[in-house]
C-alpha cells in the first residue's frame, strides 16, 4: 500500500493478496458452515435433496436426539446420555492430564537446565531419541497392558503424559534465564525444590502457558488411547465417541441387511452426525480465537535465546 | 523327645490341613474370552450372567467375557492383540473378511481343534454337516468351528427395485447385458426426475457383495474364484483367474457400467458403510440380496418401494460354493482352549441356549410366540438403546440356521425359505469348502494382495479400461509372485479334491 500522501492506496499486488486470502478463508470456512447448516436441516429433506447451504426445511430434531437422556442408562452414562458422559470424560482427562503433564515436564526441564547436573546433555539426548525412533504400536500396547492401563481412566491419561518436544521447549527457555538467580538462591540456602518452584517456574510463565495449551489441545483431541486401551463405553472420550456413532450406523445397517434385525429404526441420520460434530468441536472453535496469540508465541518462545 | 515329636506332629498337621484346604477349595471357573466385532449390547453383562448360570446347572463352570470391538477399529485391535500375545479363547472369524481363518493360521494365531472336539465337542460334530467340517479343515486339521447361520445359496441372489422395473416397463434381467440396460434406463430416468444419481452397489473391496451373484452372468459359470487369483471349475480344472476370459468379461461389464456413471465415483476410497447408506434408503440400481430391508425403506424413505430378490441365469440351478460365511477359531494364546469348545458345544447342543445368547433372557428381552416366532419385549425395544435394542446379539457370528427365530408379525417367509432353510435343489459345488492356506507362499501372497488393492481393483471396478491398464497391472502381479501363489493354490486344490 502506498501511504506517502497520508492516504492508503491499494496496489495491484495487494488486491491479488486479498483475493487469494479471501478464497483460502472461504475454503476453510465453508465446510464448517455446511456442517452447521446440515445439522439444522430436516432429515427427509436431506434424503431427497442432499446437502444445501440454503435448505427449505429446518429442524432441531438432531440436537434433541444428541442431548436426549435415557433413564435406563443413568447407571452407565452421566444423566443417561452418552454424549454428555463423553464430554465429562474429555473435560476431566484434559484437566487432570494437562496439570500433571505440565508439572512433570517443567520439573524435567528444570533438571536438565541445571548446570550442576552431570551428563545432562546425555539425559537430554535420551529424551530426544524417543522423538526420532518410534518402535510402533505393539510394544506401546504391551507396556501399557503390563502397567495395568486397560479399561480405566488412567489408560486415557498416562500414555500421553509426557512430550519430549514440550520438555525441550521449556528447557531451552530456562537455559535463557540468568544463572546468577540459582547461584544466589543456593548461597541463601535454598534447595532445588525451592529454586524450581519459587524462582524458576514463576519466571517461566510464558513457556508454561504455551505447553499448557499444547497439552490441553492434545488431550482434548486424543482418541488413539481410547481405541487401543479402552473397551468400556462409559470411558469413551468425545473424539472416539464421534467415531463410534458412525460405526454404529454401519453396524446397524449391516445387521439389517443380513436380516439379523428387522427394525424400522434408522440411525444415526446425516443431520445427527453433523450435530454430533458441531457439539464436539464447538468448545475448541469458540475458545481458539482467544488462545491463538499464545499458540503462535509458543512456537517461538523456546527457540529465542537471550 | 516328646517336645520334638509334638512339634513335628504339629507341623505335619498344619501342612496336611493346608493341602486339604487347597484340594477342597472351590474349582475356579475357566475363563472364556471372546473377541467379537460390532457394538456391545447394553445388557450384555446380564446375559453373560444368565448364560453362566445355565451352564453351571449343566455342570460347566465357565466365566464368560464378550469383548466387543467397533468395526472401525476391529482390524487394528485384533492385530495388536495377536501380535502382543494377549490371552483370549475365541475369536470370530470372517472367511471373506478380516481376519480370515487362513490369515490367522499363517500367523500361528489359532490352534487345531481335532483332539478338543473329540473330547468336548461331540454335539457339534454331530450337528454340522460334512461340507461344513470339510471347509473348516485345512491341511487335515480342523481349524474352526462353523457358524452356518445361513444357507450359502443366498450368494446367488441380488436385489433390485421392483417398483422401478414396473415404472419403466422393464422385465427382470436374466443376463448381464439385460441388467446393464435396465440399470441404465432407471439411472437416466431417476437422474432426470430427481437430479440424484443412483448406483450399482459394488464395493471397494472388489470381489465381495454384489460381485458374487453377478458372476452368474459370466460365461462358463459355475466357477469359484479364489482370492482373485485362481478360478476353479466344476470339472476340477483350475487356472489363473486374472488371465482368464471370465475376468476380461467381468471387467468389460464393470467398465461399461462405470463409463455410464452407474458406479460410485469415489468407490475406491469408500468403506462398506458409505456404500450401504444410499442402498439402505432404497436409492440403488442393483445390490446384493436384501430380504428384510423393504419395510425400513417404505417406513422411512419411500412408501412405494418394493424389493425383488432374484438371480441371473435362471436356466441354471443355484450353486453353493461354501458351507458357511463365518466361523469361530480358538486362540493359540489361551491357557484353557477347552473352555472355548465346551462353551460352543453347550451353546449348539440346545436351541434355547443359542436363543438366549442371540435374543437375551426370555421374559425380559424376548417372548416365545411358539414355532419359529418370537417378539421383543417393550423393555428391549427402546429407541434409546444401541441399534434400537437393549440387547440383540449379531446372529451371523454364531448362529445355526434352524435355531433362528423370526419376529412375529413380520413377513419372513421369503427369508425363512431362501436364507435359512437348506434347499435340496441347490447344487453344492465340487469346490465347496476349499480354502487356500497361504503358509508356503506367504510373502508372495501378501504382496499379490497388496498389488490387487492398488492396481487390479480399479480395473475390476471399471475405473480403468481392461485393454489399457491390465497388461501393466498383470506384470506387477507377476513381479509380486503371482505364478508361485497360483501354483500353490492349484496344488492345495488338487489335494483337497483328492481327499473328498
Amino acid at each position: 500500500m502506498d501511504i506517502t500522501r497520508g492516504r492508503s492506496r491499494l496496489s495491484g499486488m495487494d488486491i491479488v493478496c486479498f483475493i487469494c486470502i479471501t478464497l483460502f478463508t472461504l475454503a476453510c470456512l465453508l465446510p464448517i458452515v455446511l456442517v452447521v447448516v446440515v445439522s439444522f436441516t430436516d432429515e427427509s429433506y436431506l434424503v431427497k435433496e442432499g446437502y444445501s447451504f440454503f435448505p427449505r426445511e429446518l429442524s432441531i430434531a438432531a440436537y434433541e436426539k444428541v442431548f436426549s437422556t435415557n433413564p435406563m442408562r443413568a447407571d452407565r452414562y452421566f444423566l443417561g446420555n452418552q454424549l454428555l458422559n463423553s464430554y465429562i470424560v474429555t473435560i476431566l482427562l484434559t484437566l487432570v492430564g494437562t496439570i500433571v503433564s505440565v508439572l512433570i515436564t517443567s520439573m524435567a526441564a528444570y533438571s536438565l537446565s541445571n548446570k550442576q547436573l552431570r551428563f545432562r546433555n546425555g539425559f537430554a539426548f535420551y529424551f530426544v531419541i524417543t522423538m526420532l525412533i518410534n518402535t510402533g504400536v505393539v510394544p506401546w500396547y504391551m507396556i501399557n497392558r503390563a502397567l495395568g492401563l486397560r479399561n480405566n481412566f488412567a489408560a486415557l491419561v498416562v500414555p500421553s503424559l509426557f512430550s519430549p518436544f514440550n520438555m525441550m521447549l521449556v528447557r531451552n527457555y530456562m537455559n535463557g534465564l540468568p544463572e546468577a538467580l540459582r547461584e544466589s538462591a543456593r548461597i541463601d540456602g535454598a534447595n532445588d525444590f525451592v529454586i524450581c518452584f519459587r524462582i524458576i517456574l514463576p519466571l517461566s510463565i510464558a513457556v508454561l502457558a504455551t505447553i499448557t495449551l499444547f497439552y490441553g489441545l492434545g488431550f482434548w483431541n486424543n482418541w488413539f488411547n481410547a481405541i487401543m486401551l479402552v473397551d468400556e463405553d462409559s470411558l469413551y472420550p468425545l473424539q472416539y465417541y464421534l467415531m463410534v456413532i458412525k460405526s454404529q450406523a454401519t453396524a446397524l445397517n449391516e445387521l439389517k441387511k443380513l436380516g439379523i434385525t428387522d427394525t424400522n429404526i434408522v440411525l444415526p441420520s446425516e443431520s445427527l452426525k453433523m450435530a454430533t460434530v458441531v457439539v464436539t468441536i464447538g468448545p475448541i472453535v469458540l475458545l481458539y480465537p482467544f488462545l491463538q496469540k499464545y499458540f503462535i508465541q509458543g512456537i517461538v518462545v523456546g527457540g529465542v535465546k537471550g | 523327645m516328646a517336645k520334638k515329636l509334638a512339634t513335628w506332629l504339629l507341623l505335619l498337621s498344619v501342612l496336611t490341613f493346608s493341602a486339604a484346604g487347597t484340594v477342597f477349595a472351590e474349582e475356579e471357573a475357566l475363563p472364556m474370552r471372546w473377541l467379537i466385532p460390532g457394538e456391545e449390547p447394553y445388557d450384555v453383562d446380564m446375559v453373560e450372567e444368565a448364560l453362566e448360570e445355565m451352564m453351571r446347572e449343566d455342570g460347566l463352570n465357565i466365566d464368560l467375557d464378550f469383548m466387543f470391538f467397533n468395526w472401525d477399529v476391529w482390524d487394528q485391535k485384533v492385530n495388536v492383540m495377536l501380535a502382543s500375545g494377549d490371552e483370549f479363547e475365541l475369536i470370530n472369524t470372517l472367511d471373506n473378511g478380516s481376519p480370515s481363518t487362513t490369515s490367522l493360521m499363517s500367523k500361528n494365531a489359532i490352534i487345531p481343534l481335532n483332539d478338543l472336539l473329540e473330547e468336548y465337542g461331540q454335539d457339534m460334530l454331530a450337528l454340522f454337516d460334512e461340507a461344513s467340517w470339510q471347509q473348516a479343515t485345512i491341511n487335515g486339521n480342523i481349524m474352526a468351528i462353523p457358524a452356518p447361520w445361513i444357507d450359502m445359496k443366498v450368494e446367488n441372489y441380488m436385489c433390485m427395485r421392483q417398483d422401478m422395473l414396473d415404472k419403466y416397463g422393464l422385465d427382470l434381467p436374466n443376463t448381464l447385458d439385460e441388467l446393464l440396460a435396465a440399470c441404465e434406463t432407471i439411472y437416466n430416468g431417476e437422474l432426470e426426475e430427481t437430479g440424484t444419481p443412483w448406483y450399482i452397489a459394488l464395493r471397494a473391496e472388489g470381489n465381495v457383495g454384489l460381485f458374487t451373484p453377478l458372476q452368474r452372468g459370466i460365461d462358463g459359470y459355475p466357477f469359484k474364484i479364489v482370492d482373485l487369483m485362481v478360478i476353479l471349475f466344476e470339472d476340477g480344472s483350475a487356472e489363473s483367474y486374472l488371465e482368464s476370459d471370465q475376468f476380461k468379461q467381468w471387467c468389460e461389464f464393470a467398465y461399461e457400467a462405470n463409463q455410464k456413471g452407474m458406479i460410485f465415483p469415489d468407490l475406491l476410497s469408500m468403506n462398506t458403510g458409505s456404500v450401504g447408506e444410499p442402498t439402505e434408503r432404497g436409492n440403488f440400481l442393483a445390490s446384493d440380496r436384501n430380504f428384510t430391508g423393504e419395510r425400513t425403506i417404505r417406513a422411512n424413505y419411500d412408501e412405494n418401494a418394493r424389493l425383488v430378490n432374484f438371480y441371473l441365469n435362471r436356466e441354471e440351478p443355484t450353486v453353493r460354493f461354501s458351507a458357511y460365511p463365518n466361523c469361530n477359531t480358538v486362540s493359540a494364546t489361551s491357557p484353557h482352549p477347552e473352555a472355548a469348545i465346551m462353551f460352543l458345544n453347550w451353546l449348539y447342543s440346545d436351541a434355547f441356549h443359542m436363543q438366549t445368547l442371540l435374543y437375551g433372557i426370555e421374559g425380559t428381552h424376548w417372548i416365545d410366540e411358539g414355532g419359529r416366532e418370537m417378539s421383543y419385549t417393550e423393555y428391549n425395544t427402546n429407541e434409546e438403546g444401541n441399534g434400537g435394542y437393549q440387547y440383540a446379539f449379531p446372529s451371523s457370528w454364531i448362529n445355526y440356521a434352524p435355531y433362528l427365530r423370526f419376529e412375529k408379525g413380520t413377513d419372513y417367509e421369503g427369508s425363512a425359505t431362501i436364507e435359512y432353510s437348506y434347499d435340496e435343489s441347490t447344487k453344492t459345488s465340487l469346490n465347496s469348502g476349499f480354502m487356500y492356506a497361504p503358509d508356503k507362499a506367504a510373502a508372495e501372497y501378501a504382496n499379490c494382495k497388496s498389488v490387487i488393492t492398488t492396481y487390479i481393483n480399479p480395473i475390476l471396478l471399471g475405473f480403468q479400461s481392461y485393454d489399457e491398464a491390465f497388461p501393466a497391472a498383470l506384470q506387477r502381479m507377476k513381479d509380486a509372485g503371482l505364478d508361485k501363489v497360483i501354483e500353490e493354490i492349484i496344488e492345495q486344490h488338487e489335494a483337497f479334491l483328492a481327499n473328498k
